[in-house]
């Protein structure tokens, strides 16, 4: 733009306007206002009030001279194809009316105009931006209403406007000529826009900004989330006394800086305090004028900048406020970089994700407006849009101390909530105002007396006096006033409270016999049983404090657990459930215990216990990676169990039902609480927790009154069980997890007389400190409750100070239920179990790393975790623990582990790598060292972590794991389709191919009863979880369900048709070392729809067949069944390990019998006498088969159990086995590798084809060429890249496929 | 207090140094404690003001 373009003056004549464009700050402010057209938000207003004579036909001219000189008022803002525009209008007619109001409530009507006005939205191509009104309140007090739309004009351009007019009047008044103008025109101000926009200037702030800004922290926000652009705002207006006002002043002097600098520092800690935080950003409106020049022209220039700062506890007033200083300096500097700009830089725009949090918009300007010696008092009407919250803060030097307006977005902040962030802000104020400003920020406190007074007293009074007792007492008690009652059933037994103590008494003079006493700790490992009811029972008579060993751990784990422990003896049910420990284990099921038990006295033991020691341990997860043990004493578990039956009253006639495993702290109720009632103890049988199905059928058959639900399994029963089996439930227990509303809702409609009680406790507080009780009706989160006996809560901010109602801190637990600590470990003790700041003398608090509020009501609703503590399905791991773990690994350079709720409710616990580690095999031997809910349903190997800006680990941008099955055919046939559909459905995942397996689909044991129950419903077929482990795929399930002879027990037959149907000739596929050819079920699915494949199992699999006395003998039975389904040849063979040695037995019969033979596949089989010098390791024992056929090698797994624990926990097919099968193969493994080396071959006259495992192994002198002297034809040589068990695995059963696809002629795909 | 930031009970983040107390109560428990929160009754100071690690220390040594 030229001088002389600027200077242009239009004549109304030709009406030609100067068109310009916006400037930035105009843009930002356009923008807001096209996205809601209809939003009056961007009205600013002011209302002077002015007391005494007035003109106001003056006082109209003068306002219109004022119009002409400020050329950023007459515009008009149009759209157009190159964006916005404004068009200087030459004249306009000025927009005010005048109202005569003298009269009744004159005051009021004027307010109620100005507010209607205020709340008209302006179209600013039609309109002016700004509205005048004179209002003649009383003969002397005039109210000026002046509204201006925020995209002309900022709150500075106010003050130059209004002193202008003053000005103008008062010369005006005296009949003297106002003082020339001095505004800048509407050009210069663009023209300024653009020089900077252009400028180094320019680059250097955007440079600064994204520096400063790179590694921000969330905005924190009071109200603790977001919301949308409001219409409207709520305002609360309050005064702080001028006392207090002028002892601020003199503080800020004192620390060398000005009170709107310790106004900031203020607000900065009451953020600070209010979101938990120490790092803050807050914005900071500043006017975003630099340099004389822009100090005179009035328009929108203005700029909210954000200021960061870093509030601790540690700090003082005087370092915060230097802080602040030093802070506003700097944002000074760069203050014309556009806030918008900003965000776009930083990515934030388009998600509307906020940079900053309150707004803290100090108003300095000097007010002091005289209309002709009539002195002007202005108060602000709005001073713009109000996306979260600003603090207006006024000093307009007329005697009231400061004016500060919360300005809340009503989306967030209702009445009262604003109202109580600005008493206390106040309060605030005032304690800062007060105070030496080097004591720590610490000493603070944001809550007002009276909310202090209420979350630590009012809302804690549960102090109760109760008798001192322990476990022991109270069980002995009742089975001395109610002997004949039922104490316990299990199945279809019965033990009467008599019966029941006399077999524990019995048991708890052996274990005192061992060394148990009171200070001793007896570890107890049993599956759920009558015994296992007992040996609790037994410990705690004994005085001694349990240890709980979940006989599903890893031997590893328990091996760790035991050394740390170091318990005087173990109690278990047979050899081998335990691993050695050099401590006396006493073994239920042993005939000599059971002696011994029958000789010791069956009454009551004596024993110096006090409620004082310990009652039970319980390990949990440790975040570096050990578990840690929670010592909880008797007095503790005492109050939780009195206070229970206080509130829940149960009676001789309920039934409690006991399904929590020992390891988990729920369960702890569920032993002792019935028992000490008189009511019966329900025990169901193991593995049941897992399945809906069978729970409801326990709960109907016993008529069980009361039981326990982690929400998520509550969820699943809901869905899946039936409920109205359940009629006889009196009352639900939810723990371990958030509950759900949804969840509740669900509850309440499916089981409307049935009570349900959400409980919230951790291992470190003797398993609940809270309690509530569901209401249908109610919505929203559901609490955790208020506290329980003699137990106080505390929500504390980061200083310890106690929150006030509404406002999130970390929940601390206090009270009669605290652990004594953690065993051994008394660094960590002492820093989770600190001292109480607000209880009796000496008392200690335990910190949860739960984030939590009070209500109003006195009730604690939970919040989420300050840590990477996470619960899966109610069990607690830490992420650390499983980090530890895959770090240890070989080839895993770095780990790391998440939970995941890609899907909402569907939570998955991933653990991702980096190194040469193949996650599947990571993922594997995690099965092998973690209990079943720590292991991670995916590993995911990368190249390397995402970083933040300040290079640490981006939690938030780890990949989700990618479900995907290998190659995916097309599922034929009704069933496979049907089945393909219903997997894709339970497990949300997209492009399920039938081959895919349910446990690597992201698949959890929650869904698997999901999708049985689905396919139960939709395709009429029985399904078990058991067979969904022994089939995981569609294909396979598809198989099972289609043919009649497929049900569980029949896949253990010797013909097993891995695919029945298919045109071509079928491919024989001969079992490994363990009998069972369920492993060539990948491979069918692979070779194609059109091939049918059958395999060959061990005889006696099933039954107690005897086996047969040579591989000849069990080839020729082989050959008997062959032909039974294919009564010529050409036949086509295919074996491996000791399946290749009988197939090529089998072909050379066939042979003698005059038939073809097509093809004779083995997989890594060689003949007997490369086995007949040798010990044969590859085949180890039946252990090490059952293991191989599902992939692993066998590592610490000492007997059956072990290795149907590891199959389990990682989701093979092969977990389902039933003990007599897996007994079975026992024999067999021997069996095969005896005969085998019997065997003497005989030739085979055509061709071989041979797969190698070419990974190097021990027994490197095996190789395909042996088969040389046995075969009169081609040997054809496959080598693969794995070991001997891994061949049949998804990522190499396909190079097979391909191979054996060539010669079986069927097409490739 | 947060996933990312430290707690009053944490060691503080890099390149600070807070002061960090040992307290005893007349039981014999032991807690760690920062030091600018006052020290609650009947417990009283009996290390530091030290290092979070020194504190550990201490702390884990009985």
């Amino acid at each position: 733009m030229t001088a002389a373009a600027t200077r242009r003056r239009t004549s109304p004549d030709t009406g030609q306007a100067l068109r310009l464009p916006l400037t930035a700050a105009q843009s930002g402010m356009w923008y807001a206002q096209a996205l809601d057209p209809a939003s009056p938000a961007l009205n600013t207003a002011e209302c002077l009030r002015i007391d005494g004579p007035l003109d106001a036909g003056l006082f109209a001219e003068a306002l219109r001279r004022v119009t002409e000189e400020a050329e950023a008022l007459r515009v008009r803002v149009e759209d157009t194809p190159q964006g916005p525009r404004q068009r200087l209008l030459p004249a306009v007619e000025l927009p005010l009316s005048v109202h005569d109001l003298r009269g009744d409530k004159a005051e009021r009507r004027a307010e109620a105009w100005m507010r209607d006005d205020l709340a008209r939205a302006r179209d600013l191509s039609r309109e002016l931006p700004f509205t005048h009104a004179l209002f003649r309140v009383a003969d002397e007090r005039w109210l000026w209403y002046q509204c201006i739309h925020h995209l002309v004009m900022d709150g500075y351009g106010y003050s130059l406007l209004v002193r202008r007019t003053a000005e103008v009047y008062s010369a005006l008044a005296e009949g003297a000529d106002p003082a020339p103008r001095t505004f800048g025109r509407l050009a210069e101000l663009v023209a300024r826009d653009a020089a900077y926009r252009s400028s180094e200037e320019f680059a250097a702030d955007r440079a600064h900004w994204k520096a400063a800004l790179a590694d921000r922290p969330e905005a924190p926000r009071l109200a603790g989330r977001d919301a949308l652009a409001s219409r409207t705002f709520g305002r609360r207006t309050a005064y702080l006394p001028p006392a207090i006002t002028e002892r601020l002043r003199t503080l800020a002097e004192e620390l060398r800086a000005t009170w709107p600098d310790v106004l900031v520092a203020a607000q900065a800690l009451y953020t600070a305090r209010v979101t938990g935080r120490s790092d803050v950003v807050l914005g900071l409106p500043l006017m975003g004028r630099m340099g004389s020049a822009a100090l005179r022209i009035p328009g929108m220039v203005m700029n909210v900048l954000p200021l960061r700062l870093a509030v601790r506890p540690s700090d003082t007033l005087a370092s915060l406020v230097r802080q602040v200083v030093l802070g506003i300096r700097d944002v000074r500097r760069h203050q014309r970089y556009r806030y918008e700009d900003i965000r776009r830089d930083l990515g934030l725009l388009g998600e509307g994700r906020a940079l900053v949090g309150p707004l803290v918009n100090v108003m300095p300007f000097d007010y002091g407006a005289a209309f002709a010696g009539v002195p002007a008092r202005a108060m602000n009407l709005s001073t713009g849009p109000v996306d979260d919250l600003t603090v207006n803060i006024y000093d307009r030097a007329d005697g009231r101390g400061l004016r500060i307006d919360h300005d809340g977005n009503p989306a967030l902040y209702p009445h009262e909530a604003l109202a109580a962030h600005q008493s206390r802000f106040l309060r605030l104020l005032e304690q800062l105002a007060g105070a030496d400003p080097q004591q720590p920020l610490g000493a603070y406190a944001v809550a007002s007396p009276a909310e202090r007074e209420f979350v630590l007293d009012e809302c804690n009074r549960t102090a109760r006096e109760l008798p001192h007792t322990t476990l022991a007492g109270p069980f002995e008690s009742r089975a001395r006033e109610t002997p004949g009652a039922t104490a316990l059933r299990e199945g279809g037994t019965a033990l009467s409270y008599e019966e029941l103590n006399a077999r524990a008494n019995r048991l708890a003079r052996l274990l005192q016999d061992e060394g148990a006493k009171p200070g001793a700790l007896v570890a107890v490992s049993l599956p759920r049983s009558t015994d296992l009811v007992v040996s609790l029972l037994a410990v705690a008579k004994s005085g001694a404090a349990f240890l709980p060993l979940d006989p599903e751990y890893p031997p590893e784990r328990l091996a760790y657990m035991l050394d740390d422990a170091a318990p005087v003896c173990a109690v278990a049910d047979r050899t081998g459930r335990l691993p050695e420990h050099g401590r006396p284990q006493l073994l239920l099921d042993d005939p000599g215990t059971r002696e011994r038990l029958d000789a010791c006295p069956a009454v009551n033991p004596p024993r110096a216990l006090t409620p004082a020691h310990p009652a039970y341990v319980l390990y949990t997860s440790g975040s570096t990676g050990r578990p840690k043990g929670v010592v909880v004493s008797h007095g503790a578990i005492d109050n939780r169990l009195r206070w229970m039956q206080d509130t829940y009253r149960l009676r001789s006639d309920d039934r409690v039902l006991q399904k929590t495993p020992s390891s988990f702290d729920v369960s702890v109720w569920e032993f002792f609480w019935p028992l000490r009632e008189g009511a019966t103890l329900v025990v169901a049988e193991p593995g049941s927790h897992r399945d809906p199905a069978r729970l409801a059928a326990t709960v109907a058959e016993h008529a069980v009154t009361t039981c326990h639900f982690v929400p998520s399994m509550l969820q699943v029963f809901l869905a899946e069980a039936d409920a109205s089996r359940c009629a006889s439930l009196r009352r639900v227990f939810c723990s371990g997890e958030a509950l759900p509303r949804e969840t509740a809702h669900t509850f309440a409609r499916a089981l409307p007389e049935v009570e349900l009680h959400n409980l919230y406790g951790p291992t470190e507080a003797a398993v609940d400190v809270t309690h509530h009780a569901c209401v249908p009706e109610e919505t929203g989160p559901v609490p955790i409750g208020a506290p329980v006996w003699n137990t106080r809560l505390y929500v504390l901010d980061p200083a310890l100070q106690p929150c006030p109602p509404g406002v999130t801190g970390e929940l601390h637990l206090a009270g009669a239920q605290l652990a004594d600590g953690y065993l051994h470990r008394p660094g960590l003790t002492a820093t989770r179990f600190v001292a109480d700041p607000f209880g009796p003398p000496g008392a200690r608090m335990y910190r949860t790393g739960d984030l939590a509020r009070w209500t109003v009501r006195g009730e604690v609703e939970y919040l989420g975790r300050t840590d990477h503590q996470v619960k899966l399905r109610g069990q607690r791991l830490e992420l650390g623990e499983v980090e530890a773990a895959l770090a240890a690994l070989d080839g895993v350079d770095g780990a790391c582990a998440l939970v995941r709720e890609d899907r909402p409710g569907e939570q998955l616990l991933v653990g991702y790598t980096t190194g040469t580690a193949e996650p599947a095999a990571s993922r594997a031997a995690l099965a092998r060292r973690l209990p079943e809910h720590m292991v991670p349903s995916a590993v995911v190997a990368l190249d390397a972590f995402p970083l933040t800006p300040n290079g640490k680990l981006d939690r938030g941008a780890l990949p989700a794991p990618v479900f995907s099955g290998g190659t995916r055919r097309a599922p034929e046939g009704p069933r496979e389709e049907a089945l393909t559909a219903l997997f894709a459905e339970v497990l949300e995942v997209e492009g399920v191919g039938p081959d895919d397996a349910f446990f690597d689909l992201g698949g959890t044991s929650l869904l698997a009863a999901r999708l049985v129950s689905r396919v139960r419903e939709r395709l009429g077929a029985e399904l078990t979880i058991g067979s969904l482990f022994e089939a995981p795929t569609p294909a396979g399930l598809a198989v099972r369900t289609a043919d009649a002879s497929a049900a569980s027990g029949d896949a253990l037959g010797v013909l097993l048709p891995l695919r029945g149907s298919g045109s071509r000739t079928p491919l024989f596929a001969i079992h490994p070392a363990g009998g069972i050819s369920w492993c060539y079920a990948g491979l069918a699915s692979r070779l194609g729809p059109d091939q049918p494949v059958h395999g060959l199992q061990a005889p006696g699999l099933l039954d107690s067949s005897p086996l047969p006395s040579s591989l000849d003998e069990q080839a020729a039975a082989y050959v008997e069944h062959l032909r039974s389904v294919q009564p010529h040849g050409p036949y086509r063979l295919l074996g491996w390990s000791v399946g290749g040695v009988l197939a090529h037995t089998v072909a050379t019969l066939l042979q003698d019998e005059g038939e073809e033979v097509g093809l004779l596949a083995l997989l890594d089989a060689f003949p007997a006498e490369q086995w007949r010098e040798h010990p044969a390791p590859e085949e180890g024992d039946a252990l090490t088969a059952v293991l191989r056929m599902a992939g692993f090698e066998r590592t610490s797994e000492r007997d059956h159990a072990d290795v149907l624990a590891t199959l389990r926990r990682a989701g093979s097919p092969l977990a389902g086995l039933s003990d007599h099968t897996l007994a079975r193969i026992v024999d067999i493994v021997p069996h095969h590798a005896e005969r085998m080396r019997e065997h003497r071959h005989r030739r085979y006259t055509g061709d071989l084809v041979f797969f190698t495992a070419a990974a190097p192994r021990p027994e490197d002198w095996l190789t395909h060429l042996a088969w040389r002297p046995h075969v009169d034809g081609a040997i054809e040589n496959h080598e693969l890249p794995c070991t001997h068990p891994q061949l049949l695995r998804d990522e190499h059963v396909g190079a097979i496929a391909d191979v054996l696809a060539e010669h079986l002629e069927v097409p490739q795909r | 207090m947060t996933a990312t930031e430290p707690g009053p009970f944490d060691p503080p983040a890099d390149g600070r140094d807070d002061a960090f107390l040992v307290l005893v109560n007349s039981a014999g428990d032991h807690s760690l404690w920062p030091d600018w929160r006052a020290v609650p009754q009947g417990w009283r100071r009996s290390f530091g003001p030290d290092t979070h690690g020194e504190c550990l220390r201490r702390l884990s040594a009985r």
